[in-house]
């Protein structure tokens, strides 16, 4: 089973509302889900759509086709229309004036059943419901159960008449529809997925923040990160974070350095534009050696860009942002379970190695909703790296040389020390200085820690076997896309396969050699235009990629696009 | 130690690092006057020095930090407040003292400034006013006079821009202490940094300063000692007059006083307050 549906409407209309709620009953029957939200930077009006996949095998990656639409206005009708696939289906409320029916389209009445059965227009979801089950012949009783787990904190009452109005639209619709359906989920059994956390990638990294014990962060709103930020908020009195909504990102990345400073770990979120405004705080936070994690949801840019839509551009911006040298360790994760535990490491390397941590998310990383595994906070490493012992014999200075680069820290408010630290040139106690042995000496005090990050840093991982002819090379969340397209591309006996990474800077680069050597061709998949990936990999092994794969429209990649581009090229 | 250096040493000098000096400041620059109030507050309040931490920004004014034996942290240009505030509220039992000049608190820093005086929250703000950029080289800035010279509003034009007056936008921006003073009256201006200290809220202590070497030069203003005793001149003392009459006219009349000490919950409070209030709840 592989079934996508596109619920579709302007905004305000309810679109996620219906999107979560059919997601929920999939996920509680059993099943696993992709969702991909796709909306303008609107908060009413326009033509947004979430677009749900569900599967009884793990999905990673949004597809082209759709197979059924729930559409809310006269453009979500015709927006994905092309995208329908033969026998799919247009549910749409039939007080939407259209009239160009074909055999298709399915006027429901989903808005008059959700009043006269409901008794509350927002019940609409639960009626768009009745109807895509019933289209697809999905047995009711899987989805009654699955309302009652979801409705049951809410109160039996809630619970009854949600499943009334579905049931309503349910049997309404068994008895008068009689169009086609490619999709006859009659037979359908509960599925085999056990894996019953709905997130997105924003709510991972905060959960992976929290489970960290993250004590601090300040943030100024910016889409596509918006909601990680608020999901921090929602939990800081429970769990003890001060969150400071700023002025600007200037001030949000500058007091998490404060806090920091003063022993708590923090972190900040944003977006491009408001990473932009942090680099002169990126800077600080080096030279001080105060760890910090930034979080960088990515979107189109330059300047406001696409603010609600997605790319990986940022990449190179941030492995060159700020001026002068420095160490900085930078992380991609590809979905939301490996967020919650890259989001975790981040914190202990930024504590262990006394440098700026920063994860790269992007829109469709961000927005997108998955089921997954219950995280384990309790399996959470804590590192909070080399600290100043309570005794010691000689006064303590911030900034001691030592043999890896790191120094042991302190906190104000530390009994019997104090700590002293300058965005200027310091000495080992941490006030300024010009001189250029000094100066030699903390430069090479940055450039130790290198080697030791390294070794910490996680390997890439392959995908689809070693040795292939064709390597896909990817970064971050179009992971997703590629594996997809390697996997069907290799049922059709294709042979290619697929190096990805998570931990992109420093970059290791052992398996990267391994791979050029033994592909007869190395393609990047890359959501930009300049495959700033495959620049990285040139830059630090002078290797070069054969061939590259480019989104750059702001919306996400698919396992079908990358395998068009790939024929293309010849590869097929 | 032989008994005649015991002598020479400052009273102040037990919270200052000797193995720093000399100071890098001008002579005749208000800004070692300063740092002396500040020292001086800090030892009539008797501060857990081990629990103070001292931020400054960059500038002259912003090399002060660096003087105090207290955990300090010398931060990029403007920022000094945005990272106080970071550290006030990470752990609110320690002391934030913010040192920083007009250039580095209201222009670049200017937005930081307004709004953690709206936030109230606990820190102590005290800026040296001496109506340029001294640093760079004696630019005009955000409190240089109309018509002034300066290297970048050169003669015969001079300032085209207007002054902020900061005590005017600290108050109107919600500081719960402000006070100005001129860098002569260094008593009272020590007692309002000590007020400032003990306020729960956000204070800010404006200390008006001569720089001789930059904009005395510029605008022909005499030497240091000249420029400190046409502040003490021109100095009016109006305790307790509403912040927005809080005239400064360098030439004529630079109204000193302390002009708001009102109540109104602290951030760093409120936080606690509402943890306890959610704990029994």
């Amino acid at each position: 089973m592989d079934i996508t549906l596109n619920i579709g409407g302007e905004a305000g209309q309810g679109i996620d509302t219906i999107g979560d709620l059919l997601t929920q009953v999939f996920v509680q029957s059993g099943f696993y889900t992709f969702t991909v939200k796709d909306f303008e930077s609107r908060i009413r009006g326009g033509y947004n759509f979430s677009q749900i996949r569900i599967s009884d095998s793990p999905v990673h990656a949004p597809v082209d086709d759709i197979d059924l639409i729930v559409a809310l206005s006269h453009d979500a009708i015709v927006g994905k229309r092309n995208q329908l696939v033969d026998g799919g289906v247009i549910i749409f409320n039939n007080t939407i004036d259209f009239e160009e029916l074909d055999a298709c389209h399915y006027p429901a009445p989903l808005e008059k059943t959700a009043k006269e059965v409901g008794g509350n227009i927002r019940m609409m979801n639960a009626a768009a419901l009745g109807a895509v089950l019933a289209v697809t012949k999905f047995p009711f009783k899987l989805a009654d159960e699955a309302l009652t787990g979801i409705f049951l904190r809410k109160g039996r009452k809630i619970v009854d008449a949600n499943v009334e109005v579905a049931k309503a639209l349910y049997d309404l619709t068994m008895e008068k529809w009689t169009g086609p359906c490619v999709q006859d989920m009659s037979d359908v059994k509960t599925g085999p997925c056990k894996d019953r956390l709905i997130v997105t990638g924003n709510r991972a990294i905060a959960l992976g923040a929290m489970a960290a014990n993250l004590k601090w962060m300040s943030s100024y709103p910016m889409s596509p990160s918006t909601a990680c930020f608020q999901d921090v908020v929602s939990n800081a009195q429970r769990l003890k974070i001060g969150t400071l909504q700023t002025e600007d990102e200037i001030a949000s990345i500058t007091m998490a350095i404060g806090a920091s400073f003063a022993g708590a770990r923090s972190m900040v979120t944003t977006s491009g534009g408001g990473f932009s405004l942090m680099v002169e705080g990126l800077g600080l936070a080096a030279m001080t050696e105060t760890p910090i994690v930034i979080y960088n949801a990515q979107r189109p840019g330059p300047s406001t860009g696409l603010p609600t839509r997605t790319e990986q551009a940022d990449l190179l911006f941030m492995l060159t942002s700020s001026q002068g040298e420095f160490p900085r360790i930078m992380l991609a994760p590809k979905d939301p379970i490996e967020a919650f535990e890259t989001t975790t490491r981040a914190f202990n390397l930024a504590d262990r190695f006394q440098v700026p941590v920063m994860i790269l998310g992007d829109q469709y990383f961000s927005d997108s909703v998955m089921n997954v595994p219950r995280f384990d906070s309790s399996k959470v490493k804590i590192d909070r790296g080399k600290r100043a012992p309570e005794k010691m014999s000689e006064p303590y200075g911030r900034y001691k040389l030592s043999e890896d680069g790191v120094s042991p820290i302190a906190f104000p408010g530390d009994k019997g020390r104090f700590v002293v630290a300058s965005g200027n040139v310091h000495l080992e106690d941490g006030h300024l200085t010009e001189d250029p042995e000094m100066r030699n000496a903390m430069v090479e005090k940055f450039m130790k820690k290198i080697p030791y990050i390294l070794k910490a840093l996680n390997p890439p991982e392959v995908f689809g076997g070693r040795g292939a002819e064709t390597t896909l090379l990817t970064w971050g969340s179009t992971w997703g896309a590629a594996n997809e397209a390697v996997k069907r591309l290799s049922n059709k006996g294709v042979s290619i396969n697929l190096l990805h990474y998570c931990d992109v800077f420093p970059l290791k680069t052992h398996t990267l050699t391994e791979a050029f050597n033994d592909a007869k061709r190395v393609v990047a998949v890359e959501q930009n235009a300049t495959s700033q990936f495959a620049k990285l990999v040139r830059m630090e092994t002078g290797l070069t990629v054969d061939q590259h794969i480019n989104k750059y429209d702001g919306r996400p990649m698919t396992p079908r696009f990358i395998m068009d581009r790939l024929r293309e090229g010849g590869i097929s | 130690m032989t008994e005649s250096d015991s002598i020479l040493r400052h009273p102040m000098s037990k919270y200052i690092r000797e193995d720093r000096q000399p100071w890098i400041y001008c002579s005749g620059c208000s800004v070692g006057v300063v740092t002396q109030m500040v020292a001086r507050a800090i030892d009539n309040l008797g501060l857990d020095f081990t629990k103070t931490v001292v931020v400054s920004g960059i500038g002259c004014t912003g090399r002060t930090s660096g003087y105090f034996k207290t955990g300090t942290y010398h931060t990029t240009h403007g920022r000094a407040i945005a990272f106080a505030e970071g550290v006030k509220i990470a752990n609110p039992e320690l002391e934030v003292i913010v040192v920083s000049g007009d250039g580095d608190l209201a222009a670049i820093g200017g937005n930081h400034l307004i709004h953690a005086c709206r936030r109230n929250i606990d820190m102590t703000i005290v800026c040296v006013n001496n109506f340029n950029y001294g640093m760079t080289g004696g630019q005009f800035g955000p409190t240089t006079e109309h018509e002034r010279y300066s290297q970048t509003s050169p003669r015969p034009v001079g300032n085209v821009e207007h002054p902020f007056n900061l005590v005017k936008l600290a108050a109107s921006s919600g500081a719960t202490f402000v006070a100005r003073w001129t860098a002569v009256q260094a008593r009272r201006a020590t007692k309002s940094i000590e007020t400032g200290i003990k306020k729960e809220g956000l204070s800010f202590i404006e200390i008006i300063g001569a720089c001789p070497t930059e904009f005395g030069r510029m605008n022909r203003l005499g030497n240091g000692v000249e420029m400190h005793q046409h502040l003490l001149e021109v100095a009016e003392i109006q305790n307790g007059l509403p912040a927005h009459e809080a005239e400064l006219h360098y030439d004529t009349r630079i109204v000193c006083g302390e002009f708001v000490n009102i109540e109104k919950p602290e951030y760093t409070v409120v936080l606690t307050e509402m943890n306890e209030r959610l704990k029994k709840g």
